[in-house]
């Protein structure tokens, strides 16, 4: 009798996917790596270039120890909330809206996925434009004569809540995480809702009970990728923050850029943080999607 | 026990012919109706308006005598049990059936009794906690059942309930259907497109054909009294036989048929192939035929006859005598013929 043995035998096919892989990964290895590494190392007060050479913990005690930074993680984590909560909000509802057949559906869909592809960057010019006191709208209000100066106008941009940050958050994010929240439901179609009618249930219990379950993993997995984004996105902040407190990657930034080198290790610190809160959250987002895609 | 009535129905849908045109129908109290039709003959939309999921362009639909017509869905009382089960799959089997008690304010308590109770009527009980995944086609079918039945809707609707099945489980729900049917008495109406699962289930057939009503009745009236040759066909007839009908002697090419009643406008008989049957000495409604093929059907025999250009089927429980090539009489019994 002779049974089935698994065989052991060296094959190129066995390498063939890292192989392929490699110049890509290669690249990455040494760019990213690399770069995470000299952070890390920097963030634990290896810093060669002013002499110091060994490492310590000193630049993490700094910034736990440092006022300015919860400051910051507190308004980043604002941010990043309200930014988070209101676009996806925003988008349920239109998703909601854009699934319905009515005239100029096409058109209309087409406007609200337009912002998808435009840069950030573009976004928080708009809002400058837009929203600051010298902007369009204060313009508008002083010409009717509502305020007498557009000084008056409140200050909407570079303000305390960081109302500009999150405008653009939200002017951004809305289509994307509105644009799954609608292939779900394009995909899914009406029939667990009528099924539900049938059953008795109104309006309201029917999003709640049957469209929201149906809706969730898409709108769990684009919310904590929209969160993670917000939470360590530099260049918005940087342009529609205040200076102090500003969100945790302008800080970072500042304390890299400060003419004071011995803060370098403490810039590095901040930036591993933002960095480590992203991974969780990927991490996070990685854990649920798998658990909703095996039940 | 609820009556259902449709006057003048018609349905549009954007950019389509009729679904429904002036569909006018009633459905008896606590019998078991089944829209049957083709695909595309606006079976589903007719469940889809007594549900309240569609308004029709115009005319009425009354639950005993009483417009239902802008009440909307959830308080309609028509249940509906969709074909691809549409069981929740983030919900327990236990709260799939409780769903409709809770749109309805039940306490929880209350409700997860009734719905284990529901369960136990479809042979799941016991299954409350399961995930609808862990279950199979056929008790998805029957909690997406207990789940409307738990309700005690006024109407239940059932679309398709058994073309999901294979034989077993078909016939296994369909006794269940009929027995909780019976048990509850509640109107029911089946819509399918398959003549068998309409004949074996209900009561009474309303055929459909291009959204519109071609033949009501008793199941057995569409095997022995087809309205016309399309009906005969839907529900397997292969017999077509010209003539004319002059009295009750219907003249055809082949020879006379006799038939029971005379009527007017008619150029065709049919007789389904069970009816035929070999003629033991020459009669009336005789044909001399010729055997050209006979198959075992694994629960009968098929025999294909041809009588000068017309080709004819019967079957047969028992084998022929007869090898294939060799002729025989046919006998075409009087109350067998149907004349369109």
């Amino acid at each position: 009798m002779s049974a089935l043995q698994p065989r052991s035998r060296f094959t190129w096919e066995r390498f063939r996917i890292p192989l392929l892989l490699a110049p890509a990964l290669s690249v990455i290895l040494l760019l990213f790596g690399g770069g995470l590494l000299l952070t890390l190392s920097q963030s634990f007060g290896y810093l060669p270039i002013i002499g110091k050479t060994e490492f310590s913990l000193a630049a993490w005690q700094a910034i736990f120890q440092r006022g300015e930074f919860w400051q910051s993680l507190f308004l980043t984590l604002w941010i990043g909330g309200v930014a988070t909560l209101t676009s996806t909000i925003l988008a349920i509802l239109c998703a909601l809206t854009l699934r319905k057949q009515f005239r100029g559906k096409k058109a209309i869909t087409f406007l609200f996925q337009l912002n998808i592809p435009i840069p950030h960057i573009v976004g928080a010019i708009g809002i400058l434009l837009l929203f600051s006191q010298s902007g369009l709208i204060a313009r508008l209000a002083n010409l009717a004569g509502m305020i007498n100066d557009p000084a008056q106008f409140p200050a909407l941009v570079n303000d305390r809540y960081a109302f500009g940050i999150i405008a653009e958050y939200v002017w951004k994010e809305t289509c994307f995480i509105g644009t799954i929240v609608l292939a779900t439901l394009q995909s899914v179609g009406e029939d667990y809702e009528n099924a539900a009618a049938s059953l008795g249930a109104n309006r309201w219990q029917r999003f709640r009970y049957v469209t929201l379950p149906l809706i969730m993993p898409g709108v769990l997995t684009a919310s904590i990728l929209v969160f993670a984004f917000a939470f360590g996105a530099f260049e918005i902040p940087f342009l529609l923050g205040r200076r102090f407190p500003s969100a945790l990657s302008v800080l970072a930034w500042r304390s890299y850029t400060d003419t004071d080198l011995a803060l370098r290790p403490e810039a590095m610190a901040m930036s591993l943080f933002i960095a480590l809160v992203s991974t969780g959250l990927i991490l996070l987002y990685m854990t649920i999607s798998r658990k909703l895609v095996r039940e | 026990m609820t009556t259902v009535q449709l006057s003048s129905i018609t349905k549009t849908y954007q950019g389509s012919d009729f679904a429904v045109r002036n569909f006018d129908l009633t459905i008896p109290s606590g019998k078991i109706t089944a829209l049957l039709g083709p695909s595309g003959s606006g079976k589903s939309t007719l469940l889809k308006l007594i549900a309240g999921l569609l308004t029709p362009d115009s005319g009425d639909i009354t639950f005993d005598d009483v417009s239902v017509i802008s009440t909307p869905a959830e308080s309609r009382g028509a249940v509906m049990a969709f074909q691809n089960n549409l069981v929740f799959p983030w919900m327990s089997v236990g709260e799939n059936v409780a769903f409709g008690l809770k749109m309805r304010g039940v306490p929880k308590k209350q409700r997860q009794q009734q719905a284990a109770e529901m369960l136990e009527l479809v042979q799941l009980g016991g299954f409350n906690n399961r995930k609808p995944t862990e279950l199979s086609g056929g008790q998805q079918q029957r909690v997406s059942l207990a789940r409307a039945l738990v309700t005690q809707p006024k109407v239940l609707l059932l679309d398709e309930p058994l073309s999901n099945l294979d034989a077993h489980l078909r016939d296994e729900m369909r006794t269940l259907i009929q027995g909780l049917q019976h048990k509850f008495e509640i109107t029911t109406i089946v819509v399918t497109h398959d003549q068998e699962e309409a004949v074996i289930l209900a009561d009474q057939i309303a055929l459909l054909f291009d959204g519109e009503l071609h033949q009501l009745g008793q199941p057995s009236t569409f095997y022995q009294q087809p309205a016309s040759r399309r009906i005969a066909e839907f529900f397997g007839g292969t017999n077509f036989i010209p003539g004319t009908l002059i009295g009750t002697d219907f003249r055809t090419i082949y020879g006379d048929f006799t038939v029971r009643e005379p009527r007017t406008g008619v150029s065709h008989f049919t007789i389904r192939p069970e009816r035929i049957q070999v003629a033991q000495a020459l009669s009336a409604n005789c044909l001399m035929a010729t055997l050209v093929e006979s198959t075992f059907m694994g629960t009968h025999y098929r025999h294909q006859w041809q009588v000068e250009t017309l080709a004819l089927v019967s079957t047969s429980v028992a084998p022929l005598t007869l090898a294939v090539g060799e002729e025989t009489l046919l006998y075409f019994p009087s109350d067998a013929l149907t004349c369109f």
